[in-house]
């Protein structure tokens, strides 16, 4: 019987709404659709459309062969396994890779005798593998460079090859740079692993602002103000953090150059100065500041030093955080009666609550992909994060109270992680969590009390 | 340097959640105006509803789908219904080409396993007879005035149970998709993105043309679909009875249930 490739029209003729529907009913419609289908397949040629709503798997399965040397002198033989293992260590912290057990890889080595970019595709696809990495290195005196190449193995080709310079000693470097870069070619997101997160510890005088990156290792201490420090932000290169410090005696801002080790100080005005985030092109910072009455978001110019006042309330308005494009700030305030999330224009007009669940929402952070705000909920003993969209709709859960009180969540830069501060039986956190809340990893532990997170590049 | 600044508590806590603490006092000063509104306000709304007239149960839908048109093809076969509308709407889909499509829910659904394709085949004539027979009279019939379906209670059984191969033909190929679809949810924003793979697959199972009929806005999401249906094939062969070359499927990939969790 003849068949003719039919174009596809209307696709909704028997367009079922399945996600409502029990169980029964859904047969009774998929069935008769089904013997319509059948009956009739050799004369119509009708096109069957299939819908798959999750994957089978929530990761990228990838393997990285041993490196191997490529002339050169002689270098630590164990280097041909510790790089694809740093490489992998810090890929599986993405949660997006699943690294391939080395025991299972089928290729033979002598496959890359020759060749070390020599590929036996079916031995990878056989083991369930959608990408590979390979790479070779070469020490000569004192430099210390390595290739990388990664593969898809489902088209049996070359995705992106990249070579590194460096020293032997630095080769840590090197293996995050090439996780950096693989993450980036598969997933889009860019320099996760150099991201750090910045906070406040308890310290004997007070507290001061220290930094944990992406991979936990050992926190680097940012400040020594010898006094209470709170609210870090940094500038969107990197290059300054400001926060407010304690150091003359009442509360005034700062923003310390990194590169040149200097501190400036930027007001204080009486009362309350209270430092919030820059803005997204770096040219102003929102304060909250009390010295007109009660607390309110005022934005700075940072080269000019202009002041201007974006809130006029009588109630609290507080904890201000920039929409991506500027544009727009979400903000604190306790105007109806609880403290709620507000979102308004840059020029403060256009004021709307988004927040109408629970009856204490505080600490909001707008998503750098600007879809969504995260935000921390008093939901019976303690606080939990949870996000919302802009529009105030579609709040969903990102901590439960299983591991204790989890607060100040801070974005990743590229908006799939959320970092938030947790504290259970006097140990306070710093978590790691990807937006859809699985998989939740620790990156700081301390018995000294963390606060005010960010997270930046 | 010297503020004649009000005393603010030196407490980090404090200072840091100052809207917690300073807005706890203001709750406490609100809170009894607003306990009694709302108290007024729970009795009023239960009154009304205790004591509304009685109405008839409402009746929930989801939507408009095309249930009845559908559900009376199993109906009719059991002949107790209005069969020349069923023939009717079986030459319109004849006529008309148009494609059908067949949405489906993870967990929903419990296809026969594809071990049981191998039971099913030792029948594959008669299916076809069944299939031939109803085609013979369709085209004996075109004015429907007697359905093919009620008139002959074998060939309407033998459809039913080729439907049956096929739904688990269907099902082998989407569960062997899902099952080689991979890809973290966490890499997208939360916005609801489908991709369709259009597949052509060969009498013998094999995949001729895979190519993606429409695009999401992401490319890693794409590039998964494709290659969860490249990893798929080759699909099992046709089921015995199936008169086909080939067959056209589009697979719709959808991110909705990714994020959700």
């Amino acid at each position: 019987m003849g068949f003719d490739v039919l174009p596809a029209r209307d696709h909704n003729l028997f367009k079922v709404n399945m996600w409502h529907m029990k169980k029964t009913s859904l047969i009774r419609i998929i069935f008769p659709v089904l013997l319509v289908a059948v009956c009739f397949a050799g004369a119509s040629a009708a096109r069957i459309y299939l819908d798959i709503d999750s994957p089978g798997f929530e990761k990228f399965p990838l393997a990285i062969a041993d490196f191997r040397q490529q002339g050169g002198e002689t270098a630590p033989a164990d280097l041909s396994l510790w790089f694809p293992n740093e490489v992998g260590r810090y890929l599986a912290m993405t949660d997006y890779f699943q690294i391939k057990d080395r025991r299972a890889f089928l290729e033979p080595a002598a496959v890359s005798a020759t060749d070390p970019f020599k590929i036996e595709y079916p031995d990878w696809t056989t083991i369930g593998v959608d990408y590979l990495v390979k790479g070779v290195f070469t020490r000569r005196g004192t430099v210390f460079s390595a290739e990388m190449r990664v593969f898809d193995t489902v088209r049996a080709e070359e995705v992106t090859r990249k070579t590194y310079q460096g020293t032997l000693e630095g080769k840590t470097v090197l293996a995050k740079a090439m996780a950096n870069d693989i993450l980036f070619v598969l997933t889009g997101t860019a320099g996760l692993f150099d991201s750090k997160m910045t906070f406040t510890q308890k310290t004997p005088q007070g507290a001061e602002i220290y930094a944990v990156s992406f991979d936990a290792s050992a926190p680097v201490k940012m400040t020594s103000e010898y006094a209470l420090v709170v609210a870090p932000h940094w500038s969107p290169d990197g290059r300054y953090l400001s926060y407010t410090s304690y150091r003359s005696g009442t509360q005034a801002i700062y923003i310390k150059d990194m590169q040149q080790k200097m501190t400036r100080r930027v007001t204080p005005y009486p009362g309350m100065n209270l430092a919030g985030p820059w803005s997204p092109d770096g040219r102003k910072m929102l304060l909250t500041l009390s010295k007109d009455g009660n607390e309110e978001i005022y934005s700075l110019e940072i080269a000019t030093g202009k002041l201007t006042r974006i809130t006029r309330h009588f109630a609290i308005d507080v904890s201000p955080t920039w929409s991506p494009d500027g544009k727009q700030i979400a903000f604190v305030s306790n105007r109806s009666g609880s403290p709620q999330i507000y979102v308004m224009n840059e020029d403060g007009s256009g004021t709307r609550r988004i927040t109408d669940e629970g009856g204490y929402n505080t600490s909001p952070v707008w998503s750098p992909r600007g879809d969504r705000i995260a935000y921390e909920s008093r939901t019976g003993g303690g606080f939990q994060v949870f996000t919302v969209n802009a529009q105030g709709e579609d709040v969903q859960v990102v901590t439960s109270a299983g591991k204790g009180v989890h607060e100040k969540p801070a974005w990743s830069p590229d908006g799939r992680y959320l970092a938030v501060i947790s504290r259970q039986g006097g140990r306070h956190r710093v978590m790691v969590i990807p937006v859809n809340g699985s998989n939740p990893r620790k990156v700081y532990e301390t018995n000294r009390k963390c606060n005010g997170l960010t997270w930046s590049r | 340097m010297t503020n004649s600044v009000d005393t603010i508590t030196l407490d980090p806590d404090l200072v840091e959640s100052m809207d917690h603490l300073r807005v706890r006092a203001y709750e406490k000063s609100t809170l009894g105006p607003v306990f009694i509104c709302s108290i007024v306000i729970h009795i009023v709304f239960l009154s009304l509803i205790l004591f509304r007239p009685m109405t008839s149960a409402v009746k929930l839908t989801f939507g408009t789908y095309y249930t009845v048109d559908l559900v009376r093809g199993v109906e009719l076969s059991g002949g107790s219904r209005d069969q020349s509308a069923f023939a009717e709407e079986m030459k319109d889909l004849l006529s008309d080409k148009r494609d059908i499509v067949l949405k489906k829910k993870t967990d929903t659904i419990n296809l026969p396993p594809i071990s049981r394709l191998d039971a099913r085949k030792k029948s594959p004539q008669e299916v076809d007879k069944a299939i031939e027979d109803l085609r013979r009279k369709m085209a004996a019939n075109p004015q429907g005035k007697h359905s093919p379906v009620t008139t002959d209670q074998d060939g309407a059984r033998g459809a039913a149970q080729g439907s049956d191969v096929m739904n688990a033909y269907y099902g082998a190929i989407w569960s062997r998709i899902k099952s080689k679809w991979a890809f973290p949810g966490g890499i997208l924003p939360k916005n609801d993105l489908v991709a369709v793979v259009h597949v052509r697959i060969m009498k013998n199972g094999a995949v001729e043309d895979i190519s993606l009929e429409k695009r999401s806005a992401n490319a890693f999401f794409n590039e998964s679909a494709v290659k969860a249906v490249k990893k798929a094939s080759p699909f099992p062969p046709f089921p015995v009875g199936l008169g086909e070359s080939s067959m056209e499927v589009g697979i719709r990939f959808h991110s909705s249930q990714l994020n959700m969790r």
